[in-house]
């Protein structure tokens, strides 16, 4: 509330507040504190420098102004995002060009693994001595650094992705195309077969995953199954299954498909027929008694009816249910509230 | 009622369930009798019905595989077990063979333990009360490594896309070992039990006969068609996971009656029990689960999966849009289409003979409704 009343009475633009809180922050993270946390980073770094160097007190001392000398500092402190910020302070100030250009490309693949400090060190070392003697110029060339350094870092990780990554996309685009497609089955004497008997009515043979499908006119489905389970060398006498699909707002909705076998050839195959909701699906129960309660369903969860069948009624659904639930246009959650109503004696349901 | 009416016998009507203990959920069946001979018989289905094909297709492909332990509860490591097969074919998912071997062994116990379930009840239905205490001794034994390996009894939720979740715990292979060492003994009690048995014969012998084309012409599968005489096993035809490295007998009938089949399911336990030794003689180490996508998407197209059940031929029609939910997910429930041939199977028995064929068709009504 505070922060609040005190920005709408100093300033009542929209963007204050968020000043506010950044003070605040900078409040709790008073600025001795990072700057001593940078210095504790050097530490570890900084006794090899003695070892490296040798013990001129001179670098000992230097250190200690780090903390008024700010333009120092932040180059010792944060070795990872050195050789981002060397190369070009570096080539803008063109002195110490030729050894930082060099080391840059060194330091960066070897920072992954762990025992690269040496280069840094090597590094720092080379590159302090230049800007060290000329302590009254860094004031004026410390700052320099710092903005120069900066910018650049933020570019680079922006650039050099953007480069990579089309080269990434290609091979990963040639990977999806490999999976499972439909393929037009070659010398299959099934289809053959049923391509001479029913001239013209045979749509399609395809196969998916090794199982062959065939896609039959909708006129000349009955014959063509009858003449399946007949075949005089693969009888399918075996009708595993019967069940539709609903595809909605094409012109011939739903797709009815049968999975037949053949003891005799131990052979699996599909067919499909294509039916506009409401034309009548011819039944199968004169040729296989299995699919009397399997179009019983059909019928109970997609609506289509079935000609020529002894008792076409609901079977898992209540007789007096409306709606037909398998149908893409019957959402979850639709229910027959009516019948909920009437037979569970339950007024309100939940939309 | 005078005298007259009862001599006409007249069509009597009964209604038979939902509520029935020997119906074993709720099925109801409207039996038309003349005397006591059956003339015709309806079931009437779908007092368990909750859409799960509607679910399925609202749910993301991992999402939906809990619902197949619910169809069919008493075999739900091999419902999911068609299912996850269906999926990771369509996206070409490779299965570690220590994961392939682990789920053939499960799927094996859950036979198991699927057909003593059967037996008990079966039995007790007909009047052997004693065969139920016994079998689910072993059941419980079966489900405590259920319990073990996949954290529940029931509803195991046993396979993942690409194999297992968790690999066995440790000292489950020595249970397992325990278990298939004691089994066969355990098998040749409810033998000396029930096979010589007077009153089992009686109730079991050329009751429910059905031939072997008309067991075909039904689209019977399973236990109720190899009763028949019928070598039909989808594990043997069209080997599924790798069932094809294993040595089993495929038991047939003759007569097609409940006592062939009741025969046929003894002999499943033991060539399930064989299986199971084959696994643990020869279980490599390895991973247990392939690398399979976090939501899956399989490919335009469709695919038919098709196990041996416990029950019979239990099959998943995935058809896929290329989205994350199945366009369509059929599902082909084995005792649906053998419960369809018990008004066939009834007719011209006794009402008492009802319970008996309904107990060998081995029903779950929770995967008829589904």
């Amino acid at each position: 509330m505070d922060d609040e009343t005190r920005a709408k009475k100093t300033n009542p633009g929209g963007k204050k507040p968020k000043r506010a809180r950044r003070s605040r922050i900078a409040g709790y993270r008073p600025k001795p504190k990072i700057r001593t946390a940078r210095p504790e980073r050097e530490t570890p770094a900084a006794p090899p420098k003695k070892e490296a160097s040798a013990a001129p007190p001179e670098e000992e001392t230097r250190p200690a102004p780090a903390v008024k000398e700010t333009p120092a500092t932040p180059e010792e402190e944060t070795p990872a995002a050195r050789p981002k910020r060397r190369p070009r302070a570096r080539a803008e100030e063109k002195t110490p060009a030729a050894p930082a250009e060099k080391e840059t490309p060194a330091a960066r693949p070897k920072r992954r693994p762990r025992p690269r400090p040496k280069p840094r060190i090597r590094a720092r070392t080379k590159g302090e001595t230049p800007a060290a003697p000329a302590k009254g110029e860094a004031s004026a060339d410390g700052p320099a650094k710092r903005t120069r350094a900066v910018r650049p870092a933020r570019k680079r990780p922006v650039r050099k992705p953007l480069r990579k990554r089309p080269l990434r996309k290609r091979p990963i685009r040639k990977k999806r195309k490999k999976g499972p497609s439909y393929e037009d089955l070659k010398d299959d004497a099934l289809l053959e077969g049923l391509k001479e008997r029913f001239p013209g009515e045979i749509l399609s043979g395809q196969s998916f995953l090794g199982q062959s499908i065939y896609t039959v006119k909708p006129g000349a489905l009955y014959d063509v199954m009858l003449s399946l389970r007949d075949h005089s060398e693969s009888p399918f006498d075996y009708l595993i299954d019967v069940s539709a699909l609903d595809y909605l707002g094409d012109q011939d909705r739903f797709l009815m498909v049968y999975h037949l076998y053949s003891y005799a050839t131990k052979k699996l195959v599909r067919v499909k027929s294509r039916f506009g909701e409401g034309d009548p699906v011819p039944s199968m129960t004169s040729i296989w008694k299995t699919s009397d309660w399997l179009e019983r369903e059909v019928y109970d969860m997609f609506g289509i009816l079935f000609s020529g069948h002894p008792d076409l009624k609901r079977i898992l659904l209540p007789d007096d249910w409306h709606g037909f639930p398998l149908r893409k246009d019957y959402d979850i959650k639709l229910q027959d509230q009516s019948w909920i109503r009437n037979h569970l004696k339950i007024r309100k349901t939940p939309d | 009622m005078n005298r007259q009416t009862i001599l006409d016998t007249k069509e009597l009507e009964i209604n038979m369930g939902p509520q029935h203990p020997s119906t074993h959920g709720v099925l109801r069946v409207r039996l038309k009798l003349d005397g006591e001979r059956v003339v015709d018989a309806e079931s009437i289905i779908g007092y368990l019905h909750r859409g799960v094909e509607k679910i399925a297709e609202n749910r993301n492909y991992i999402k939906c595989t809990p619902y197949f332990d619910r169809t069919d509860y008493i075999a739900a490591v091999s419902n999911v077990y068609g299912y996850v097969l269906g999926v990771e074919k369509m996206l070409g998912i490779e299965v570690p063979e220590r994961a392939r071997r682990i789920r053939i062994m499960m799927t094996e116990f859950n036979r198991i333990a699927s057909h003593l379930l059967w037996l008990a009840t079966h039995a007790i239905d007909i009047g052997a009360m004693t065969v139920f205490l016994y079998c689910f001794r072993e059941r419980e034994e079966i489900l405590k490594l259920f319990e073990a390996i996949f954290g529940a009894r029931l509803t195991t939720h046993a396979f993942r896309l690409g194999g297992l979740w968790l690999d066995m715990p440790p000292g489950f292979e020595a249970a397992c070992r325990k278990f298939i060492d004691e089994f066969p003994a355990r098998v040749d009690e409810y033998e000396q039990l029930l096979t010589r048995n007077r009153i089992w014969l009686e109730r079991t012998k050329g009751v429910g006969v059905i031939s072997a084309e008309e067991a075909i012409d039904w689209g019977l599968s399973g236990p109720p068609l190899r009763g028949s005489g019928v070598d039909h096993d989808v594990r043997r035809l069209r080997p599924y996971g790798g069932y094809e490295q294993f040595q089993f007998d495929v038991p047939m009938g003759k007569h097609g009656d409940t006592y062939d089949r009741y025969l046929i399911r003894l002999e499943e336990m033991r060539q399930s029990r064989r299986i199971i030794a084959q696994i643990l003689d020869d279980l490599p180490d390895g991973k247990i689960r392939g690398r399979a996508p976090k939501i899956p998407k399989p490919p335009v197209g469709e695919y038919y999966s098709a196990i041996e059940s416990p029950r019979g031929e239990l099959g998943y029609y995935i058809v896929s849009d290329g989205s994350p939910q199945p366009f369509r997910l059929r599902i082909r429930p084995p005792t649906f289409i053998s419960l369809q041939a018990l008004r066939r199977l009834v007719r011209g028995h006794l009402v008492a003979d009802v319970v008996a064929i309904i107990g060998t068709l081995d029903i779950v009504l929770g995967e008829i409704d589904r």
